[in-house]
């Protein structure tokens, strides 16, 4: 039977995880991609706020070098957030004064382990990952290999969330490996209104559901209608 | 520290103190949580006992066991090894291979050298346990001849150091995967109810 040895944890997206045989295979690696403003950090954050909820550390990562409450002002009007679990429930960690004074990837993949060594999250997120292609030396592939690979030793689900160029459909380069690739897009219906849509483009060891079901960003983040496209 | 993590350390601390005929013990909780309390039992049994064992990983590496017990100054550098050396280490760290047969059974070998296998004979008889941590993977990488042979070698091993106590940790949910006979291994079992480990 499909799954039937995988451990689950619930998403937080409203709606996904009946999609998906209950939640995200644990410990998985998950990829979150989509274009500018499809929800991406959205969904980032509404994951690790179900993981406040059931009493799970999270771990966010940013790439952009953010100041903390910067970004706590565009998110805090969410219902799911939980004002008081920033710095406790869940920790930020940014990794851009890493990424700039070193650029080596060596370094950056330790520094990536000792904060999880510290912290022991359950979910971690890594939001954008595509950036550091751009600010590493060396080889790009590589490095999504070998960071896939440390993200899979330590138990915790782990989304990295990628930017979508204009020609390609998904991040190839990290869709592969990843053990689930979630797609976010935007789609315009025949009356000219643009809508969200999200599709789980691929799910080890879970049978889940296909093609785009219409998706919504409201104060209670997202929410996914099964059979609406 | 919170009053839900010393209500886990008391629970654990409650059924390591058990009567030394207790050799099998199987603590259970929720997946997501048994990285957590597998630090916890390795902060009883190293720092606060000062006991000497094995740390099994089946699927994990073991420099992130290392990793993780030096950050939270459970071992100190130097005092945990995972290579099983004739020296006095307080902690030997072995990653499983998916299973803990393939250790036990490489170990066994060792023993059997005439030139090292003495010094590494009394190593495992000053020491005090045998964990295993995530059990319950172990049906990911196993049929069902592949998990008797793992307690199988586990109570051989345990019949050769009569000072050693199995302790294993595994997720609740998934332990029905190792077959209806393997609760019945364990001498004693404790659950850590998750509203406990929400904190």
């Amino acid at each position: 039977m499909v799954g039937d040895t995988l451990e689950r944890v619930k998403s937080g997206i409203n709606g996904m995880d009946e999609m998906m045989q209950g939640g995200f295979a644990f410990p998985s690696t998950v990829l979150v991609a989509g274009s500018a403003g499809t929800g991406k950090t959205t969904f980032a954050l509404q994951f690790l706020a179900r993981g406040v909820r059931d009493g799970e550390q999270g771990l966010f990562f940013t790439t952009l070098s953010e100041p903390t409450q910067w970004m706590l002002r565009f998110v805090t009007h969410f219902t799911f957030i939980d004002k008081d679990s920033f710095g406790k429930q869940i920790k930020y960690v940014d990794l851009g004064p890493v990424l700039r004074k070193d650029r080596d990837p060596d370094i950056l993949l330790k520094y990536i382990d000792d904060q999880i060594a510290e912290h022991m999250p359950q979910r971690i997120v890594i939001d954008p990952i595509s950036v550091i292609g751009n600010m590493i030396k060396g080889d790009y592939r590589m490095f999504l290999y070998d960071l896939a690979n440390h993200l899979k030793n330590w138990r915790a689900v782990s989304i990295m969330t990628g930017e979508v160029l204009p020609n390609e459909p998904y991040p190839v380069e990290i869709s592969y490996i990843v053990d689930t690739v979630v797609l976010l897009s935007l789609g315009l219906t025949s009356e000219g209104t643009r809508r969200k849509y999200l599709e789980i483009l691929k799910m080890r060891g879970t049978q889940h559901t296909t093609g785009q079901h219409l998706m919504d960003v409201s104060r209670d983040g997202i929410t996914v209608t099964v059979g609406l496209k | 520290m919170t009053r839900q993590n010393e209500a886990v350390m008391q629970k654990l601390r409650g059924a390591l103190d058990s009567p030394p005929s207790i050799r099998k013990l199987l603590i259970t909780m929720r997946a997501q949580s048994v990285t957590r309390v597998d630090l916890a039992v390795a902060k009883i049994l190293l720092s606060e006992r000062n006991e000497r064992g094995i740390y099994i990983t089946i699927d994990r590496p073991d420099k992130h066991v290392l990793m993780i017990l030096e950050k939270h100054n459970i071992t100190g550098p130097g005092e945990a090894s995972s290579e099983m050396e004739p020296v006095a280490k307080r902690l030997f760290i072995a990653k499983g291979i998916f299973s803990p047969a393939v250790f036990i059974a490489e170990l066994m070998n060792r023993t059997a050298n005439p030139h090292s296998g003495p010094a590494l004979d009394a190593e495992l008889r000053a020491m005090r346990f045998l964990m295993v941590d995530n059990l319950s993977t172990l049906a990911a990488y196993n049929g069902p001849k592949g998990i008797d042979a793992c307690f199988g070698h586990v109570a051989m091993f345990l019949m050769k150091y009569p000072s050693l106590r199995f302790i294993a940790l595994a997720g609740r949910d998934s332990l029905g995967a190792l077959g209806p006979d393997a609760p019945g291994f364990f001498n004693m079992m404790v659950g850590i109810p998750d509203d406990w480990l929400m904190d």
